[in-house]
Order: structure tokens, then sequence, then C-alpha cells
């Protein structure tokens, strides 16, 4: 099954990608052994995923994770850690074996954490949940996190440093 | 007496011998790089101490590649280790940016930590480099990996019995193991029956990403549960 990805606002140049039924752990599916094999990556390279699997029609769920992305409008290119979205496979879809699923994100967004005093936070936890996902992710040396979506679409929650007192 | 079992021993002393004439007639880079670690036990004061290391160089010919030049490679790792109570050890860590064509690239972290006698610790080891035009394009380890994971979970009853919150339910793994599935926060029901019990044997996936973090995916054709004490199924 090939996907084609089309975009408006990007090429997705690189990513792992993960195509999988949004019904995964339903008794068909998990009866055919372990469910992890319907999470098998693929690698996307310039907007086309080239996937052994031989899916049936139904609503999936495409995962991409270590994305690099092109922005067309002025060719900057940006590492995002993942990127979700749902889609429909028709009967017509399989037959042909090929798909294309439609992703316009609102644009990149470069999410930045900082202490009291102004200096960023670098390797700081995030946990962002969408839908039924949830996402552990870790700022880099400056503190940043980049998302291909508008972050505030998302609950984010972030580790809180541990104080500890002791008598000594 | 060693006190403490760490599973899976981490060595992963990879290197990639591909050939050279690849890389002489195209911008395929050819990795000559490694990703090991190294442990210690000082059995006086039960301390592990685990180094992750990262290192090596990408051949490339860069009279095919000019645009080459401009571009730079970064070293990452992961040097993670999981008690069994969710206390986590470490994590992901990046070396400095140096030229693509040809540069030696280094990484290295070391984490030590007072551990428990009889515990088992999760290890985890891994290791990647990333180029700032083709992304990651060389990786070891647990990287990507993929685990089914059924477990018992409990709902979250800080705010009262599993309200709901901005949408979604909290359930906290009964059972943590340092990782996305510790604590789920859910807009579905995870459940066959449809409702939100207090305590579930759910079923989810757990995906390492390559450069750290991991994504977690609950089903939705879990069990109602009576209790939180027992071992899971696939933890």
């Amino acid at each position: 099954m090939n996907l084609i990805i089309s975009s408006k606002e990007f090429t997705f140049e690189r990513a792992q990608a993960r195509v999988f039924p949004s019904d995964w752990d339903g008794t068909a599916n998990l009866s055919q052994g372990d469910p992890v094999l319907l999470f098998e990556p693929a690698e996307l390279v310039d907007n086309c995923i080239i996937s052994s699997a031989a899916p049936q029609p139904g609503e999936f769920m495409l995962l991409l994770s270590e994305l690099t992305v092109r922005r067309l409008r002025d060719n900057r290119r940006f590492d995002v850690p993942w990127f979700a979205a749902q889609f429909n496979l028709t009967d017509p879809d399989v037959k042909k074996g090929a798909a294309t699923v439609v992703l316009n994100p609102t644009g990149v967004f470069r999410v930045s954490i900082f202490d009291r005093t102004n200096r960023p936070l670098p390797h700081r936890q995030l946990m962002l949940h969408w839908g039924q996902m949830d996402i552990q992710l870790e700022t880099d040396e400056n503190g940043t996190v980049f998302f291909l979506d508008n972050p505030t679409h998302f609950r984010v929650d972030m580790e809180t440093p541990k104080i500890a007192v002791e008598s000594e | 007496m060693k006190a403490r079992t760490v599973l899976p021993l981490a060595f992963l002393g990879l290197l990639f011998f591909a050939s050279h004439a690849d890389a002489q007639t195209s911008c395929q880079v050819t990795p000559y790089y490694s990703n090991y670690a190294t442990q210690s036990f000082d059995d006086s004061n039960f301390t592990l101490t685990q180094t992750v290391t990262t290192d090596g160089y990408g051949y490339m010919n860069i009279e095919f590649c000019l645009e080459a030049n401009n571009a730079y490679h970064t070293p990452h790792g992961v040097n993670k280790i999981t008690e069994p109570n969710g206390t986590v050890h470490g994590g992901a860590f990046s070396g400095s940016p140096v030229c693509a064509v040809n540069c030696y690239v280094f990484a290295q972290n070391t984490i030590s930590f007072q551990g428990t006698p009889g515990d088992l610790d999760t290890d985890e080891v891994d290791g990647s480099v990333s180029c700032s035009v083709a992304g990651t394009f060389w990786q070891v380890g647990g990287l990507g990996a993929t685990r089914f994971v059924q477990a018992y979970f409990k709902c979250d009853q800080s705010g009262g019995v599993c309200t709901v919150t901005a949408g979604a339910r909290t359930y906290h793994r009964c059972n943590p193991q340092g990782d996305a599935c510790d604590t789920v926060y859910l807009v579905n029901s995870p459940v066959v029956s449809g409702d939100w019990p207090l305590f579930g044997l759910l079923n989810a996936v757990n995906i390492s990403l390559p450069r750290g973090g991991s994504i977690c995916i609950v089903g939705r054709h879990g069990v109602r549960a009576d209790m939180c004490t027992s071992p899971d199924p696939h933890p």
C-alpha cells in the first residue's frame, strides 16, 4: 500500500511512519498475533510512504516521528519529533493499493521553556496528550521543542522540580 | 556481592562497515559510528554507574556532495535506568554538532545512583547521529522500539472519582515503568463496555522515539478490573 502525503504548506521530506487501524486492539486484530506487528514502521521519503501492509478499508491513524519538513513558502527545514492524523481508507483505495492523505498543519511552532530568570531549561520533560495518545518529549539544549501544529490544541504537562529538605 | 541486576545488559558496540563504493559516487554517508555502554557497581554502598558513549565519523565524497559542506552532524544518545517504583535516572543527551564531512562526533553521558538490593531495573541505551539536512541517518539500540503493553491502570481520584478534566480522564499505571504509558489522559473510554471503571486491564502500545521520549497509544478494548495489585500480563 502506498500513501501519498498531500499538503499545501509543507513537504514531508523524511519521517518514520506508522499506519495502524484506529481499532487496533479490537478482537479481530488481537487474534492475529502480537499487535506490535500493526505498528511496524515504514520510511516516509518526499511525501511518500511505501508499506508492505495490506490493510482493509476503515479508519486509520498515521503516526509520524522524527520528521523533517520543509516549509514551501521559504524553503526552511524543521525537525519535529512527532505528528499524527486520522484518515479513512476506502474500498477503491485498497483495490488500487494507493491513497492520498491530506495533512494541513496550521504551522510550525517553537515552544521554549525558561526559568524565572529567563534562562532556557534544557532536557526538561514534557507530556503531551492528544486523543488516545500520550507523548513524552524532552526539550533540546536550547530548552525548545518544535510542534507541527498549534500546541494549544494539546494538553501539555511539564515535570516540576522536586525540592528535598532534610535536617543535617 | 552484586545486589542489583540490570537487564538487558547494555553493550551495543555496533560498527557499520558499508562499502566505500556507494559513498564515492553518491551523497550517501558511509557511517563509522558506535554506541556502547559501560557499567560499574560499588557493592560497599550499592552505587551503580553507567556511561553511554556515541562516537565515530561518517565518510562522504564531497566532490559529489557540495551541499554537505554546509551541513553538520550531531551525536545523540539515551542513558536511562528506571527503578521498579518508577524513579527514572538519566535520559536523552546530545553532543556538539560538527561538520558533516568526515568529522569526528562524540557524546558521552554518565549516570550514577544508589540502588536498592534485589531490585530489577529497566535499562535503556540508545545512540543516533542526525544530519542538519537529512535528519537522523544512523541509529542503534532500542530506537523506535515498539512494545505491546497489557497492564492494570487506576483512574485518578485527586479531584473526585474519575472526574473529567479538560475533556479527558486520567489513568495511572498500577506498576509504572518510567515511560509515556505511566499516566494517560483518555478522551475515549479504554474498555469495551464504554464506561470509566476505577480499575482496568488496558491495552496500550509504547513506542520509543529515536532521540529519547516515547509515545503511548491506548486502545479501546480493555476490560474492567477489581484491583490494582496484580502483576501485569504484558508489562
